[in-house]
């Protein structure tokens, strides 16, 4: 097997490299949006840590392959820290990516559909649909939330956890 | 792909996105959620959906929110729109989001409702409790590209504030769209 753009924005050597990067392409982006909360920054730590654990890969820096998911885990960590130590570092492991491969195309990564996803919102009761929005457009936690809406934050946890299942439902081919 | 003896519940992957597990189950969560195939495709299935609330622009938005799109390099066009007269926006291609600005006296008021119904009143969208900036007296109505179709015609706006336990009718705006 020759060179191959499997995943659109990574060039793959072999079979081997292609499942490497099929395997932990989503992991990795799961990880970073849950630490910078930015899709565009999890796109590059996609791209980073793959190409660091393919240059490993390559240059035999990983010892044992049974260890391949502690040191991908591990990139990927070292790679986050590295992104909030600064936007400067952010710039220049975007810049470094963007070196590395001259031919860079979108990413397959599709979020999830916007207006699919305003209708499941609107299915929600009034309450139910702004404990989600406070929590993930403002910013704010349970007990913020809670204070602004007379509630304990036990019940915001539980009213954020019933909604979000049901908005879970909703995109994926429930009502909405 | 293997099957998971200790699969995530969902209110685990929520807790962990939301930083509220102690730091050592945290730590322990994440570094299973990565390596288990089944419990990696169900966070990767909730990441999704939280990014995707978080980057959704709400139909009408805090002056907060406003200022953070503008932080991130969203494109704005404000447009200051007073009610009982017909004000034009266009939504040129230069632009990420049209914002139109509802001016009413909201002073004192609890909460603030807004409507949307097509001239023809064939479609009605009502909007409880929405985000509203009392000391400006405005309500900000991010106008996004792919509401063009939403509605036959441009809606009306309709702001009823809520006040003690009682509503009233603020006022009816109108913005002509020009999408191109």
């Amino acid at each position: 097997m020759g060179r191959v753009r499997v995943l659109p924005w990574v060039t793959v050597e072999n079979a081997a490299e292609r499942s490497v990067c099929e395997r932990y392409a989503n992991r990795i982006r799961a990880y970073a949006l849950r630490h910078l909360r930015d899709s565009s920054a999890a796109q590059d730590l996609v791209q980073h840590v793959l190409l660091a654990v393919l240059s490993a890969l390559r240059e035999g820096r990983i010892e044992d392959p049974a260890r391949l998911d502690a040191y991908v885990f591990g990139t990927c960590r070292n790679a986050v820290m590295d992104m909030r130590r600064g936007e400067a570092r952010q710039r220049r492991i975007a810049e470094s990516v963007a070196l590395e491969l001259p031919l860079r195309l979108e990413p397959a990564w599709v979020g999830p559909d916007r207006v699919r996803l305003e209708n499941c919102l609107r299915e929600l009761e009034a309450r139910d649909r702004a404990v989600v929005l406070e929590t993930f457009v403002e910013d704010r936690n349970a007990e913020e939330i809670g204070r602004a809406l007379k509630l304990t934050s036990g019940n915001v946890r539980v009213i954020r956890h019933r909604a979000l299942l049901r908005l879970q439902g909703c995109m994926d081919g429930g009502p909405g | 792909m293997s099957v998971c003896s200790k699969a995530i519940p969902f209110e685990t992957s929520v807790a962990l996105w939301m930083d509220e597990l102690p730091a050592d189950e945290a730590a322990a969560v994440e570094e299973h959620v990565f390596v288990c195939d089944e419990c990696s495709k169900s966070f990767d299935r909730f990441a999704r959906l939280a990014i995707g609330i978080r980057e959704l622009i709400p139909m009408v938005i805090s002056h907060a929110h406003r200022a953070r799109l503008v932080n991130r390099g969203i494109r704005i066009c404000n447009t200051p729109v007073e009610a009982s007269r017909t004000t034009r926006a266009r939504f040129s291609p230069d632009l990420d989001l049209l914002v139109n600005v509802l001016k009413a006296d909201l002073s004192g008021v609890d909460s603030v409702d807004l409507e949307l119904s097509s001239q023809d009143g064939s479609s009605r969208l009502l909007l409880e409790d929405v985000p509203f900036d009392a000391g400006s007296g405005e309500v900000l109505v991010a106008c996004q590209r792919h509401y063009e179709d939403m509605f036959p015609g441009d809606p009306i706006m309709r702001v009823y504030a809520v006040q003690g336990g009682a509503r009233r009718h603020v006022g009816d705006y109108l913005v002509e769209h020009v999408w191109k």
